[in-house]
């Protein structure tokens, strides 16, 4: 993959300041203040209905906040919205395409709207040929994206993501669809793209894949930051301290479940 | 109106979205479909002025023309929004570095392309008359302007009936409806108090489109055609931000 231009290095890769979001009478997200530094993979995790599906579409643009800011890589997604994501590359959870496009006529679709080889047809051909052979649709190129199967639309939003080289990969449940060699080359390339000095936003309800990859992990629950630091300051945050062994799934449960129910879940687990 | 600037245009990321609705026209059969059926009805009143009334004029055609614009616009725009929103491709096109007002103009100019195009076919007609007779060169070029303005804000007023809903069919009548309206307003004039019916009168596509044929270059009509397409596509871009809420 070709080396990574960061525009703003004094910035954070990812801020958030005061988010909320508010449907009527609901409020999703409370108040979430957030930081990704440069060359970090950021796991953001939290129940079902916690807020995180609503924090990521805020994120990328495809909700508006009632209230705060985002700042991505220094680019204001409010005041300076075209600037601030095109540094972005996001993977939705699922994979809404042109489905009348091919594999290669949609990257070249997506370099367009990034404006990215405008000038360069023969790099840009050769960068898409590099992101289908690196997801394994260097084959199914030319045939047009209704016949691919999930996991293959799922690998082909992952290579218009990478396109452009972004600054921040925001992933919605990276894993949903890849099969185990998919998933390994997945976790192989955000830690490249780490090394790099690229940055990744996750959220998962894959606690295993989050302990793996992530150096930083947010909680979030009814709307609020309940957690926030590596593995082993959320297991002192979940008064597990004294056990470098507690898993992710232990200190998450502690964390984001009342007492009778881990009891519960204990028991059934014998 | 910087943001129709062209240079702007042709250097930004529209074209990447123009170009791909473009494609999106040409490999589905609507294109072709409503191409054809233009061209035949047109074909046929043209013919029939020439072969029949012995007339070499294009004055029934501009006419007509209108009247299957106000069939073929909402036909060619009910898909551009709509079908984004219903296949659910809006939710990624939103997440790239391309404003709200970016994705509405490259869309409204792949319909005002597709219209463009229709028009150019019918250029024989134009040829044929000429060679023919010794027609008004100012109706003529103004009769098309007249097309090619009404085909622009109309693509203007469909793509905002397209932003309405997920469903095409419900654009479609949208569109119809607000085109048909503007169509008849100068027909229903007559039963109206003069005040409100000089009101009325201005508002109706008719009124502007027919001093145009006569070859009248009036700034009143350009100003009407661009304040019905600026209002199409400020209004379509505000209901495209509404998926924020």
């Amino acid at each position: 993959m070709s080396a990574l231009v960061i525009r703003n290095p004094e910035a954070p890769a990812l801020e958030v300041r005061g988010l909320k979001k508010h449907y009527s009478a609901i409020e999703a997200v409370r108040g979430i203040d957030l930081k990704v530094e440069r060359g970090e993979i950021f796991g953001f995790l939290g129940p079902n209905g916690a807020g995180k599906t609503t924090t990521i579409r805020t994120l990328v643009g495809l909700l508006q906040p009632t209230a705060g800011d985002i700042f991505l890589g220094g680019f204001s997604l409010k005041d300076d919205p075209v600037e601030a994501k095109s540094i972005v590359g996001f993977i939705p959870d699922r994979p809404f395409l042109y489905e009348k496009l091919t594999g290669r006529e949609f990257l070249r679709f997506i370099a367009g709207l990034y404006r990215v080889y405008d000038d360069e047809p023969e790099t840009l051909e050769e960068r898409i040929e590099e992101l289908l052979r690196f997801f394994q649709l260097e084959e199914w190129g030319d045939e047009l994206v209704e016949a691919y199967s999930h996991g293959m639309k799922q690998r082909l939003v992952m290579s218009s993501a990478l396109l452009h080289d972004p600054e921040i990969i925001i992933v919605d449940e990276p894993m949903v669809g890849l099969d185990p060699r998919g998933a390994r080359l997945l976790k192989n390339l955000f830690k490249e793209r780490v090394r790099g000095g690229g940055s990744i936003f996750m959220s998962t309800h894959t606690l295993a894949v989050a302990e793996e990859l992530c150096d930083r992990i947010a909680i979030i629950q009814e709307g609020e930051l309940i957690a926030e630091g590596t593995l082993q300051e959320l297991r002192i945050r979940a008064g597990m301290g004294d056990d470098e062994a507690a898993r992710l799934e232990a200190v998450f449960l502690k964390l984001t479940t009342d007492e009778e129910m881990i009891d519960v879940v204990d028991a059934i687990r014998g | 109106m910087s943001t129709l600037n062209l240079t702007a245009i042709a250097n930004s990321n529209i074209t990447a979205l123009y170009k791909k609705e473009l494609k999106a026209y040409f490999n589905s059969p609507i294109a072709y479909v409503v191409m054809s059926v233009f061209l035949l009805m047109a074909g046929w009143f043209f013919a029939n002025d020439l072969f029949l009334g012995g007339k070499a004029s294009l004055r029934t055609f501009f006419e007509v023309g209108r009247l299957i614009f106000v069939f073929f616009i909402p036909a060619i725009t009910m898909r551009l929004l709509a079908e984004e929103r219903q296949s659910g491709s809006l939710q990624l096109l939103v997440t790239y570095p391309i404003s709200d007002m970016e994705i509405v103009i490259a869309k409204w100019l792949a319909g005002v392309t597709l219209l463009a195009a229709t028009l150019l076919f019918t250029s024989i007609y134009w040829f044929t008359i000429f060679l023919l007779g010794n027609p008004d060169e100012g109706a003529v070029i103004g009769g098309y302007l007249g097309l090619m303005l009404m085909g622009s804000a109309g693509c203007a007023l469909g793509l905002f009936a397209s932003s309405l809903s997920r469903n095409q069919i419900v654009a479609f009548v949208f569109a119809f409806a607000v085109l048909f309206t503007l169509f008849i307003l100068d027909s229903v004039i007559v039963f109206l108090p003069a005040g409100i019916a000089g009101v009325l009168e201005y508002l109706s596509l008719g009124y502007h489109l027919d001093n145009l044929s006569r070859g009248v270059l009036d700034s009143r009509d350009l100003l009407y055609f661009l304040s019905l397409t600026v209002l199409g596509l400020a209004f379509a871009a505000d209901r495209l931000a509404d998926r924020k809420e």
